[in-house]
């Protein structure tokens, strides 16, 4: 368990965006309708948000941070950091989405651009990595942009995968202030062993080179077909590190950091499936209004789920007070953490819609 | 541990299977019922009711709930 702190940086504001066009999990021809209502049973979600062809997830940040931006009061020449976290990036091996994004947004060339290429512990991650750049007062001002277009990347044949997830783009504003009463407490985890738990095979360097049999789609069981390039997940694989893993984080954060896990405001978990995080609030013996949940219609949108579950659900406590929140992002990579965060009336944009 | 009672959890989860068509030796993914879905529903209630926490390999592995059983027994 590697337990950081970030000291005087805080969020100040944050957007984020969704395609306008919605894909429900009854619509979905893999499924009866006695498997679809199973499935909104265990996994909480009934609809999600799905991009056209011609959107990617930087299409979605670009509107979240210009937003936030304005919204802020923000000049674009204050931003000295830009992060893009998320596997959906523009082009895969090279450039960063962060620099293409950089450029879009109006951003000085001094601005530092980054990408993070996590999966749905990104948002703890990409907290921390971003926090720590500006900790040291070097630089002022963050927009950190996390999200997922997993639509871009599935199969929409794969009943494994399809129906649970959905897209969506966030924007963070984070900034240095050494008048900051509070930390971010981190506790960061990884396990390679279960790098294969979900995977995109191709393109990459490990199976390289794409040919015409990786676009061919296998059917590899009944309502699973997807090709080489299209991302897997094996949800039992999954499921198992899931109800164990990120539960030992937040436990271990707390203990370590001396947080009373009552006292918070808001447990954050990440929107994987509900009987999951179900399983982590009853543990943790949290009562139902603490710990809020966005994925009924807006699915599991990996690293975009804090946010939006935040922006989506408790706006309105965000930006009107004081709030002590942990949140908990776990997924790909194996990679896991759980972070203590105190907020003081951010600027909370409701959700947009491209 | 006793095999009848965690046969009885077992066919506690499913909805539409007769319970009886749920013995020591039932190959479970040969159910109608059975699906994905069913095997988080089995690695939650083993973790609820057992505190072991199953595999996908494990439950790749196994045909029969005997063989389901003795792994979890064999983690206790």
């Amino acid at each position: 368990m590697a337990f950081v702190e970030v000291k005087n940086v805080e969020i100040k504001g944050l957007s984020v965006a969704v395609p306008k066009e919605v894909k429900t999990v009854k619509e979905q021809p893999f499924f009866s309708s006695n498997e679809a209502e199973n499935f909104i049973a265990v996994t909480g979600v009934e609809s999600s948000h799905l991009a056209p062809l011609n959107l990617t997830l930087s299409d979605l940040c670009f509107e979240a941070a210009q937003k936030l931006l304005i919204e802020t009061n923000t000049q674009t020449a204050d931003i000295d950091l830009i992060m893009f976290v998320s596997t959906s990036r523009d082009f895969y091996i090279c450039p960063n989405t962060a620099n293409i994004l950089q450029h879009r947004l109006g951003l000085k060339t001094s601005c530092v651009a980054i990408d993070l290429p996590f999966a749905c512990s990104g948002y703890v991650y990409g907290l921390y990595v971003a926090g720590s750049l500006l900790q040291s007062g070097q630089l002022k001002r963050a927009l950190l942009l996390v999200g997922e277009m997993p639509s871009k990347n599935q199969s929409s044949k794969d009943k494994t995968v399809w129906p649970l997830h959905g897209d969506a783009g966030s924007a963070t504003l984070l900034e240095f202030s050494p008048s900051a009463k509070n930390s971010m407490k981190f506790n960061l985890n990884g396990d390679g062993s279960g790098f294969e738990a979900i995977i995109c095979r191709q393109p990459g360097i490990r199976n390289y080179p794409v040919t015409e049999d990786s676009l061919k789609s296998v059917t590899i069981d009944n309502g699973i077909e997807r090709n080489a390039l299209q991302c897997e997940m094996d949800g039992s694989e999954v499921f198992a590190f899931a109800i164990k893993k990120p539960l030992e984080a937040i436990t271990a954060l707390a203990e370590n950091f001396q947080i009373d896990i009552q006292q918070i405001d808001y447990l954050l978990i990440h929107q994987a499936n509900k009987m999951i995080d179900e399983k982590i609030r009853k543990k943790l013996k949290l009562p139902a209004e603490k710990v809020p949940y966005s994925m009924r219609y807006y699915g599991n949108t990996s690293s975009c789920t804090i946010p939006l579950t935040m922006v989506s659900q408790i706006s309105q406590s965000l930006s009107e007070k004081v709030n002590s929140l942990i949140m908990c992002g776990f997924g790909s990579g194996l990679s896991w953490g759980a972070a203590h965060i105190i907020t003081d009336k951010i600027i909370c944009l409701p959700v947009i819609e491209v | 541990m006793d095999i009848n009672e965690f046969i009885e959890k077992f066919a506690e989860i499913f909805e539409d299977t007769d319970r009886a068509e749920f013995q020591a030796d039932t190959k479970f993914k040969e159910l109608d019922e059975w699906s994905s879905i069913m095997a988080l529903n089995v690695i939650a209630m083993v973790d609820d009711e057992y505190d072991v926490l199953l595999k996908g390999d494990d439950i790749r592995g196994s045909e029969t709930i005997t063989q389901l059983f003795e792994i979890v027994k064999s983690r206790k």
